[in-house]
């Protein structure tokens, strides 16, 4: 967990004033923070990342389009949770969008409830998706701390090999693999060889977990 | 003179000399004759002195009868002697004063004896000539008639007649009856610088004389007057002919060009008279209706196609005035008289024509003028256009259901965007209700901010009801209804329809539009589309565009010089190639996948049945630029 613990933001892109407006209002009704803003490179200038919480995106509008946008936030590994409203549901537009990880594609005029839902949603998933990429660092940077040796030991402990078989691999002494074994584990703060596994696997694939859990 | 008068002294002694010659022959004869006599008597044998004296004495008697007889005889032939020498000496004198010149020649054309004349003639003394040929005195150029003449005269011994040049000379003494004529004695004699050649006429016949001889006698005439008179009359004759001549072939000349202009008038007549009968034929076979008037609108003539147009014949009409048939015409017709004020001649006017039967038939009118001494008429050429005029109705009814069928598709094509544009005021005002709905609920409403929102709800819905309306107004389908309009304010509401597609196509839009501007009579809708229309093409082009490349549309409106107002969609696009810009205007032509390629030759089609015209401009690879011109009165304004 992060030392600070801003308060969740919504932030709100849409071209047309009165959206703009009536949502804000909407949304801040319910004690959410709003920031809006009128285009998708207004956003991309005022985003702070340190707080948590989602983007409400129109699709259509001049310039940057929604769409375009979200590429955009991937690009630079901002994994900011998007709910699409457009005036016009298309639905290779929406598919386009849940490909590439969206929330919610709504369609104007919306159900307030199932928007307002949805943000709570995408806030509390973000709060989560945080969390596990503070953790993903922590233990990154455990992993960074080991030497070159240590981390070919480690993956042939992630691959299960023993340590006689290791020694064999590595063309080393059985003793040699027990030291580094007892750094590894010491260094990366791990109990016993399945917490040193499950820690390593979890680095490595950071995306699948949230992956798996944002498709319905 | 003094030679002249030498020379007739001259032939005075020739003539003594002869006489005496003549007598001393005569005295000789006679002694000739006495002796001869003398001696026959002695060879007689008759001797007197044996004779008796009787015998003498009456021989005696009978020689003094004799005697006397002899010398009576004597004296008879001296008499007689006498009057042949005078009748001699007469035909001497004769011969040789007679201005007729003889000659006397010899077989061989030598001349023996010429008298006076005839040498003063030949130009050559008397004496001289004998024992010459007359051949030396001819002309060279006559010699082989002359030669002929003597050859024809001596085979056939017939008279001849003869005319020839003579060779002569200018330094012989002149004739005094011949002064005209100068004669030379002798060619030997010439010097050389005749002028004037001599003409002789000679007339021939041959004789023969006391020694059997052939002799050619030739009378010569002098012709050379006659001659040079002939000549001169032939020279004369010459001229005159050759006058006549020249006179007969300018006559000739003349005559042709007569002949040619006889020929002329009576083409130019048989021209006349076909052109007449071609303007008959074409004057009764004539859709249009041809009527003439004369000063005071009188009608003097018709033909047959007024029957058709106006319900009367012809003949009905002559002498009515113009005015019962066309009402406008016979004032117009007053106004124009006036010398100075020709501007309706030539002109085509639309007229109303009354028909018989009551009703008003649409004509053109066009009225040309002429005049025949002095009178002056005017013959008007009608054509009735009641067709024309309802084909022209019916195009412009087709014209608007076509208009109506392209703008129902383009709003089809527009939906979308439409509706998304319809979708933000609704999505605004159904947050905006769930706002108030949540500050109702609160314990403490806040009844300001609740009446703020419900304001703004407000807004939001007249805003859709706006768009729905102009949708509306736009796509439905309505009979021609022109009213005034501000262009500018036109070109805001079909802006207002594009906006959703500018948005998504992030399309930047500029206007530049003239303030003030006169107002239009215009049928909204119509000029609303061709903005869309065009603002769509541009729209349609930008889209081509790589997704960075910046994308304008400017919309400019102005006046232009004569009094009509200009407005331009200018886009940014990638401009159209040659080949486009010569099938862009054309229907069914497009440059797009999906495109009908009706748009822009509705909006011209559009334009033009507003007067005005629609033009582009483009380069390939900056851009496109619309345009089109509304006058700011239009012609069907007027009517």
């Amino acid at each position: 967990m992060s030392i600070n613990n801003p308060t969740p933001l919504v932030y709100l892109v849409d071209d047309e004033f009165s959206i703009r407006d009536s949502l804000t209002l909407l949304i801040e009704s319910t004690g959410q923070d709003v920031k809006s803003f009128e285009s998708a490179e207004a956003f991309l200038n005022n985003y702070n990342p340190d707080h948590p919480g989602c983007l409400v995106l129109d699709v259509r509008m001049p310039l940057m389009t929604g769409h375009e946008l979200q590429s955009e936030l991937l690009n630079r590994n901002i994994n900011i949770p998007i709910i699409f409203i457009s005036g016009h549901a298309d639905i290779a537009d929406s598919a386009k969008a849940f490909r590439s990880g969206a929330i919610d594609f709504l369609e104007k005029p919306f159900n307030h409830d199932v928007l307002l839902e949805r943000i709570n949603e995408a806030i509390k998933k973000d709060i989560v998706f945080r969390d596990e990429f503070v953790k993903k660092r922590r233990i990154q940077d455990r992993i960074d701390h080991l030497t070159t040796r240590e981390k070919e030991v480690l993956g042939l402990i992630v691959k299960s090999h023993s340590n006689k078989e290791s020694a064999k691999i590595l063309n080393i002494s059985n003793r040699t693999v027990d030291v580094h074994r007892a750094s590894i584990m010491e260094k990366m703060q791990a109990e016993n060889v399945a917490e040193l596994i499950t820690m390593v696997m979890y680095c490595e694939a950071p995306g699948s977990i949230s992956l798996e859990k944002r498709v319905h | 003179m003094s030679k002249s008068t030498n020379g007739h002294m001259n032939t005075e002694n020739l003539e003594c000399k002869e006489c005496t010659n003549a007598e001393n022959l005569m005295d000789k004869h006679r002694e000739a004759i006495r002796k001869q006599a003398e001696t026959m008597i002695h060879h007689s044998g008759n001797d007197i002195a044996k004779m008796s004296t009787d015998d003498i004495q009456k021989l005696l008697f009978d020689f003094q009868v004799h005697q006397i007889e002899l010398k009576m005889q004597n004296e008879e032939l001296n008499r007689a002697q006498q009057e042949l020498t005078a009748s001699r000496d007469t035909y001497a004198q004769l011969y040789d004063s007679s201005p007729v010149g003889y000659l006397t020649l010899t077989e061989t054309g030598i001349i023996e004896k010429a008298n006076i004349a005839a040498a003063t003639l030949l130009g050559c003394p008397k004496d001289e000539l004998i024992n010459k040929r007359l051949g030396k005195f001819i002309h060279p150029l006559d010699q082989d008639n002359y030669y002929l003449f003597i050859h024809r005269l001596l085979t056939q011994r017939t008279s001849q007649a003869y005319s020839t040049k003579t060779r002569n000379s200018c330094d012989s003494p002149t004739h005094p009856e011949c002064k005209y004529f100068q004669l030379c004695p002798d060619v030997s004699h010439s010097s050389g610088n005749n002028k004037l050649p001599t003409y002789i006429e000679c007339y021939a016949s041959v004789v023969y004389n006391e020694k059997n001889a052939l002799q050619i006698c030739l009378t010569i005439n002098n012709i050379t007057e006659r001659k040079q008179a002939q000549e001169t009359i032939a020279y004369l004759n010459e001229k005159l002919e050759e006058k006549v001549r020249r006179q007969t072939s300018e006559l000739i000349v003349s005559n042709l060009s007569l002949m040619k202009k006889v020929e002329e008038l009576r083409r130019s007549k048989h021209q006349l008279l076909e052109r007449e009968a071609k303007l008959n034929s074409i004057f009764n076979a004539s859709v249009e209706g041809i009527i003439t008037v004369d000063m005071s609108n009188i009608i003097v003539s018709a033909n047959a196609a007024v029957e058709t147009i106006f319900g009367y014949k012809p003949e009905e009409l002559v002498g009515y005035s113009i005015s019962q048939l066309i009402p406008s015409s016979s004032r117009e017709m007053n106004d124009y008289i006036s010398p100075d004020d020709v501007k309706l001649i030539g002109q085509i006017q639309e007229v109303e024509g009354a028909h018989k039967n009551g009703f008003i038939v649409p004509l053109d009118m066009s009225i040309a003028e002429f005049s025949v001494d002095n009178a002056h008429y005017f013959t008007h050429i009608v054509r009735d256009v009641s067709l024309r005029k309802s084909r022209e109705q019916q195009d412009k009814e087709h014209l608007d259901e076509l208009a109506h069928v392209t703008r129902l598709g383009l709003m089809g094509e527009m939906a979308s965007g439409i509706a998304h544009e319809v979708n933000q005021p609704l999505s605004a005002i159904s947050s905006y209700t769930q706002v108030s709905l949540n500050l109702m609920n609160a314990d403490d409403p806040d009844l300001v901010k609740l009446t703020e929102i419900l304001h703004k709800t407000q807004q939001q819905a007249l805003r859709a009801g706006r768009i729905i309306h102009r949708m509306r107004e736009f796509v439905k389908s309505h009979a021609k209804h022109r009213s005034t309009a501000e262009i500018n304010n036109l070109i805001h509401e079909a802006v207002g329809l594009c906006i959703p597609e500018l948005k998504q196509n992030c399309i930047k839009l500029s206007f530049e539009l003239e303030n003030n501007l006169p107002p239009l009579n215009v049928d909204h809708v119509q000029i609303e589309q061709v903005i869309i229309n065009l603002l769509r093409n541009s729209v349609d082009a930008l889209k081509t565009l790589p997704p960075k490349q910046q994308r304008h549309i400017a919309i400019h409106s102005r006046m232009t010089l004569n009094d009509s107002i200009q407005v331009r969609v200018k886009d940014n696009g990638p401009g159209l190639d040659p080949d486009q810009q010569q099938k862009i205007l054309t229907p069914f032509y497009t440059t797009k996948a999906d495109g009908m390629g009706m748009g822009l030759s509705i909006s011209r089609s559009l334009i033009e049945a507003h007067d005005g015209t629609l033009h582009f401009n483009s380069q390939l690879g900056k851009g496109t630029t619309f345009y089109f011109i509304l006058p700011i009165r239009s012609k069907s304004d007027e009517h």
